[in-house]
């Protein structure tokens, strides 16, 4: 069973994201933080994280670059669910390692696709 | 024209420095020319002065020779030539004499003896000369039978004085002077007789001998070194001339005819004098006093008067213009004159007047732009402050309505797309109404803060009761649903009512009161009391929870900010509540600030400044409110 790590400070996003990936074959896993991400991502070591941007403590990029540099959970696929829709923040997260980005509010079908197209291979470079 | 250093360096002189130079070259200048001229002058004058003894001397000769040879004629027309030349006060003028006669000339003939009187030659046929042994130191010359003359001779021999015979001197140093060579002895003695430094030229000649030329003869004893006779083709007419010795001294030379009885030119008497000698005599290189006073004078004058005319008036003008190069134009400028210094002075103060006014100008200018510059530079910090606080401001606003929709489309979209228990359907759907209403109390709050800081806030004041609108809010709170919190009121019953919109106020405390309880989960005592300071009303709700981090302190009252704790995050808010309050409160012209301690609670206070005062509070509260905007 894959195993999917959402990282959200907001309840009611992670409970979306969840209810859209929970369909018996993935495990989902929650954090509130970047460093709590990174906590459980290596405990873990989730096939896939869905990763927000603005958090307090450590934010979505801090944790995206220590994640990229971690020996273990560095090769991850990382989908940036953010709600900062500048293309120069998209350049920034795609540059810092993330597989793909997708702006809030987000269509919940999308991101399934997305993240099982990443799940089966399909899907290994950043898109937009 | 190529200047020269010299030059150069002269023109890098002060003109003070250069007018005394020029001064002083003039005045030496002048000075030297006086010199010349007095100098020439002098010479001049000692040249007559000679030229004028040697006339004398040379008439004295002639008549001795013309008087002596006259009277020989007479007697026996023989004659010995008698010159009286070693008793005359101006000797040591002259220093040579020459007397030469034509040769051929049957009246002349001059006799010859030895020193002791021995006749030891003749001239002319027939003549004889007798010594008279009984009286050595006469003898007499003897033409024929008849004695032609009587001559005196000391006691060595030497011949002293000649004459005719019934003139004989015996008193003053008479020679006899003949042409025939004579002994060495005799010219010896002769010499030493008469003086050293006189030299006595003879004529050695014999009959049908030529003496038109020059004879230069150096004998052995050395007194006669040259004897000129250029009595043919010399022009009498001007007898003065300069001789030039080959390789010596210059003489003034002076030639006097002599003539016989019968008017002919017989011979000439030359005079020479050196002329070192001439110009060396008192008064040569004298300078008159005049001569060295007035170029001193001069100089002195020129410089004085250059000084005040030209110099000092240029100087004076040169410092006004430095001054005023610098900016000073309150330095005086001297009184035009007339002349091209006045011109200049006239100038100058037409020109400082325009530069005085061009500088008041300009700086009157400058002082515009640089207000204007410092404006425009204030506008600029503050556009760029709103523009900042606009882009920060969208940013947020879009982070913070794209969360709740991100739920609402999403869940719907779920909804739409699977088919789901109903268990699930209520919870999403719960979900999308808390998000909805979270959506449109971000927008209400974001109206409301936007309203309050534009320019019309529209404030409806009225006379406020603090404690009646503290009241209102606490009813809001009802102990069935807020069972954990206490509420405490500390109401001081003696406070004045405000001046204050009824809605706001209301909306201020509710916003307080609400966070006292969302941030403190557990329950707890919220306290809220009210007092007067008799400036201001003041208010303060005062909670037991979770309590402000210091470092969030400062930014507690910003929009969109929340005390950020993910645990916490559930507790909601839109992070403009604060925003609000102090918005609020400083429209009315109030204050409001903070005391807190994480896990221990929080007090917020506010006030609102009585009606007496709000008009001063309000231009403060105008001021804090623009500095809020440009966050």
């Amino acid at each position: 069973m894959k195993k999917i790590l959402i990282v959200d400070d907001e309840n009611s996003l992670r409970t979306l994201v969840s209810a859209t990936l929970e369909g018996g074959r993935c495990k989902i896993l929650q954090a509130k933080n970047g460093q709590e991400a990174v906590e459980i991502a290596l405990k873990e070591k989730p096939n896939l994280i869905v990763l927000d941007l603005m958090m307090p403590v450590m934010t979505g990029l801090e944790a995206l670059e220590v994640i990229r540099k971690t020996e273990g959970i560095s090769d991850t696929p990382v989908v940036v669910l953010s709600a900062k829709g500048h293309l120069k923040d998209r350049e920034k997260a795609l540059k810092a390692g993330a597989t793909t980005y997708l702006t809030k509010p987000f269509s919940p079908l999308d991101l399934l696709k997305i993240v099982e197209e990443i799940l089966d291979g399909v899907k290994k470079q950043g898109r937009s | 024209m190529k200047i020269s250093k010299s030059e150069k360096s002269f023109f890098r002189f002060s003109l003070q420095t250069k007018v005394v130079l020029i001064t002083v070259f003039t005045a030496a200048l002048v000075g030297a020319l006086l010199a010349s001229f007095q100098i020439f002058q002098n010479r001049s004058k000692a040249v007559e002065i000679a030229k004028d003894r040697m006339i004398r001397e040379g008439f004295i000769i002639k008549q001795e020779i013309e008087d002596h040879g006259e009277r020989s004629l007479e007697i026996s027309k023989k004659l010995a030539i008698m010159i009286r030349i070693f008793d005359n006060p101006n000797r040591p003028l002259v220093q040579k004499i020459v007397v030469s006669f034509q040769k051929k000339n049957p009246e002349f003939t001059i006799g010859v003896r030895s020193p002791q009187g021995d006749i030891i030659g003749s001239g002319a046929a027939g003549l004889m000369t007798l010594t008279n042994k009984d009286h050595p130191t006469i003898s007499a010359a003897i033409d024929g039978t008849a004695v032609t003359s009587i001559e005196r001779y000391e006691a060595s021999g030497l011949a002293i004085a000649s004459g005719a015979p019934m003139e004989l001197k015996t008193s003053g140093p008479w020679i006899a002077y003949t042409a025939w060579p004579l002994t060495r002895d005799f010219t010896s003695q002769l010499k030493k007789m008469v003086d050293q430094d006189i030299e006595v030229g003879f004529l050695p000649f014999e009959p049908g001998e030529s003496i038109g030329e020059i004879i230069s003869t150096k004998t052995e004893i050395g007194w006669v070194d040259s004897v000129l006779t250029p009595f043919k083709g010399k022009n009498l007419q001007n007898p003065f001339f300069t001789k030039e010795e080959k390789g010596r001294r210059s003489y003034l030379t002076y030639l006097m005819p002599l003539t016989s009885l019968r008017g002919d030119a017989i011979g000439m008497i030359m005079l020479e004098i050196p002329k070192s000698t001439v110009f060396s005599s008192k008064g040569g290189f004298q300078l008159g006093a005049f001569t060295l006073v007035f170029p001193l004078l001069m100089g002195t004058l020129i410089f004085l008067l250059t000084k005040f005319m030209i110099t000092t008036p240029v100087i004076q003008l040169a410092k006004v213009a430095k001054t005023i190069a610098v900016g000073n134009y309150s330095i005086p400028i001297p009184k035009p004159t007339g002349d091209e210094i006045g011109q200049l002075s006239q100038a100058l103060s037409d020109m400082r007047l325009k530069i005085e006014n061009k500088t008041n100008e300009m700086t009157c200018l400058n002082s515009t732009l640089h207000s204007q510059k410092k404006y425009l530079l204030n506008l600029n910090e503050e556009l760029k402050q709103k523009n900042e606080y606009i882009e920060t401001l969208v940013t947020t606003v879009s982070h913070e309505l794209r969360t709740p929709m991100s739920s609402i489309l999403g869940f719907s979209e779920l909804m739409l797309n699977r088919k789901l228990p109903a268990t699930k359907q209520k919870m999403y759907l719960e979900t999308i109404y808390l998000e909805s209403k979270r959506l449109a109390t971000i927008l209400n709050d974001f109206l409301d803060l936007q309203k309050m800081e534009s320019q019309e806030p529209g404030l409806n004041l009225e006379d406020v009761p603090m404690n009646e609108i503290i009241e209102m809010v606490l009813a809001r709170f009802h102990h069935s649903v807020y069972s954990n919190h206490t509420f405490v009121r500390n109401l001081s019953a003696a406070i004045p009512d405000v001046m204050a919109d009824r809605n706001r106020l209301f909306q201020c405390l509710l916003n307080l009161v609400s966070n006292a309880v969302k941030y403190s989960p557990k329950g707890g005592t919220v306290t809220l009391t009210s007092w007067s300071d008799g400036q201001s009303v003041l208010a303060a709700v005062e909670d037991e929870g979770l309590g402000i981090p210091d470092a969030m302190l400062d930014k507690l009252f910003t929009k969109f900010f929340r005390v950020d704790s993910s645990d916490h995050r559930e507790i909601g808010g839109t992070g403009l509540g604060l925003a609000l309050c102090k918005d609020i409160v400083q429209l009315h012209g109030g204050k409001i600030w903070v005391v807190s301690k994480a896990g221990e609670g929080s007090k917020f206070t506010f006030s609102i400044p009585l009606p007496e005062m709000a008009l001063d509070g309000k231009l403060e509260k105008g001021e804090t409110h623009e500095k809020n905007i440009n966050r």
